[in-house]
């Protein structure tokens, strides 16, 4: 029994040596009826995790440009607040200047940066209540007294914790613990005699300028895989197909006259090795494809802004882009 | 909490034209991008194929050093490149407008939803 898909052309196919179909039709001409489309665009949220921070959600019938362009977004253009100047007063341990300062940049700070200006270039390093935010870090490691516990030093290994939040003007107002993401994020290790006194002045930016502004761990996304069964698998065959697929994907199931069948139990956490093609009887037996428009996306946020509210401050950007350059069009066609 | 811009200042011109396409008449044109890249090239491209006056759209980054991109327009004589670029630019914000909306009422759907 040939099964024939009238959405043939909406899937790619995984070949042994090729993968086969990865075009989208858009060439002038073939055009999307928009009245259709409405439908068939569809968002689903399928995990929230981590208080927010971790989100996997679908996007179905959208075209790979704007897929690609809310990921594109996420990681480059959507601001968070890093440290970006450092004054070091005194620094005598192992740890050069520049590459302590180096680390201080790239503390994920809870600061939300809608709450912040953009600090303008030139401007002294100090900054405004509006756009800066200042810290201090103020170690010295020393012999430890108390000679009964394990620990022969005392403040030997610094760590996050160990950064004080200078509250400018009337911050402390209207911020509520603007420090580091995590307390326990290892910066430098001392011994005895060894001090580090600086100050740190943290601005909004973007993941553009450097990586240490993008707000997401990482956001990707993939596309959801299909798998179709050609021809029925049997016992023997059947356990290493299902073997050769991630588990869970495909399983057993007992049929009739006492014999195990192979079957698809949920192609989504496939995650396409085609291990298939290893195995010579078994290659023919499935076809591996990918649906084009539907993108699972897996959004991790680094802690100041929740994944659920990083997907529209990313389509925000767009959209303030699209306003910009309709504005400027319009400006220009008048002269 | 504010509503302010999420990208830096630019006090620059961002858009411009090719200086050579002005002598093709109206509906032939290169636009030139300051500070963009596939994020916009790229849907930009996609909603110029959906028009169907749009004879063609394609867009290129001339040289990975520069963050200057290029938006060529070829339409049918009478419709000038620079309507189907704005009308471009007002489908994709209608576009990324109901996609926000999508999303939005997915989150909530989802976090009201028992277990």
């Amino acid at each position: 029994m040939t099964e024939f898909s009238f959405s043939s052309k909406n899937k790619l196919t995984l070949k042994e040596f090729e993968i086969v179909n990865t075009s989208n039709y858009d060439f002038s001409g073939h055009f999307a009826d928009p009245h259709k489309q409405e439908n068939e665009l569809k968002v689903e949220i399928v995990k929230i995790e981590d208080d927010g921070m971790f989100l996997e959600f679908d996007m179905i019938g959208y075209d790979p440009s704007v897929a690609n362009a809310v990921r594109r977004l996420l990681l480059s253009d959507v601001p968070t607040m890093a440290i970006e100047k450092v004054h070091i007063y005194q620094n005598t341990s192992i740890m050069q200047d520049e590459v302590l300062a180096h680390r201080m940049g790239l503390i994920p700070l809870k600061a939300d940066p809608r709450l912040f200006k953009w600090k303008e270039e030139g401007t002294e390093d100090e900054g405004t209540e509006d756009d800066t935010l200042q810290f201090s870090l103020q170690v010295r490691c020393k012999h430890n007294p108390d000679k009964s516990s394990g620990d022969p030093y005392l403040d030997n290994k610094v760590f996050t914790k160990h950064l004080k939040w200078i509250p400018k003007g009337s911050q402390k107002d209207k911020l509520i613990n603007p420090g580091p993401v995590e307390d326990d994020i290892l910066i430098n290790k001392l011994r005895p005699g060894h001090e580090m006194d600086m100050k740190l002045f943290a601005v909004k930016g973007v993941g553009r300028d450097h990586a240490k502004f993008s707000p997401v761990a990482t956001a990707f996304y993939r596309l959801h895989p299909e798998i179709r069964i050609n021809r029925d698998v049997f016992d023997e065959s059947a356990i290493r197909l299902v073997k050769c697929f991630t588990p869970g994907v495909m399983q057993l199931e007992p049929t009739e006259d006492g014999r195990k069948k192979a079957k698809v139990l949920d192609a989504r956490n496939d995650m396409c090795s085609r291990n298939v093609f290893r195995h010579e009887d078994l290659k023919d037996a499935v076809t591996l494809e990918k649906r084009k428009d539907h993108f699972i996306f897996n959004v991790e946020s680094t802690g100041a802004i929740k994944s659920t509210e990083l997907v529209p401050m990313a389509i925000d950007v767009l959209l303030e882009k699209c306003e910009l350059y309709i504005n400027e069009i319009d400006s220009q066609s008048k002269e | 909490m504010s509503a302010q811009s999420h990208t830096p200042p630019d006090n620059e011109l961002k858009l411009s034209i090719l200086a050579s396409d002005s002598q093709y008449g109206e509906s032939c044109r290169t636009f030139v991008f300051r500070k963009e890249n596939h994020t916009l090239g790229n849907c930009l491209r996609t909603m110029l194929l959906l028009n169907p006056q749009v004879r063609l759209a394609g867009y290129t980054m001339p040289h990975p050093s520069e963050e200057v991109m290029h938006l060529r327009i070829q339409t049918e004589e009478g419709y000038p490149a620079q309507s189907a670029l704005r009308q471009a630019f007002v489908d994709l914000k209608a576009h990324s407008l109901q996609l926000k909306k999508k999303f939005e009422s997915a989150v909530q759907e989802f976090q009201s939803s028992p277990s």
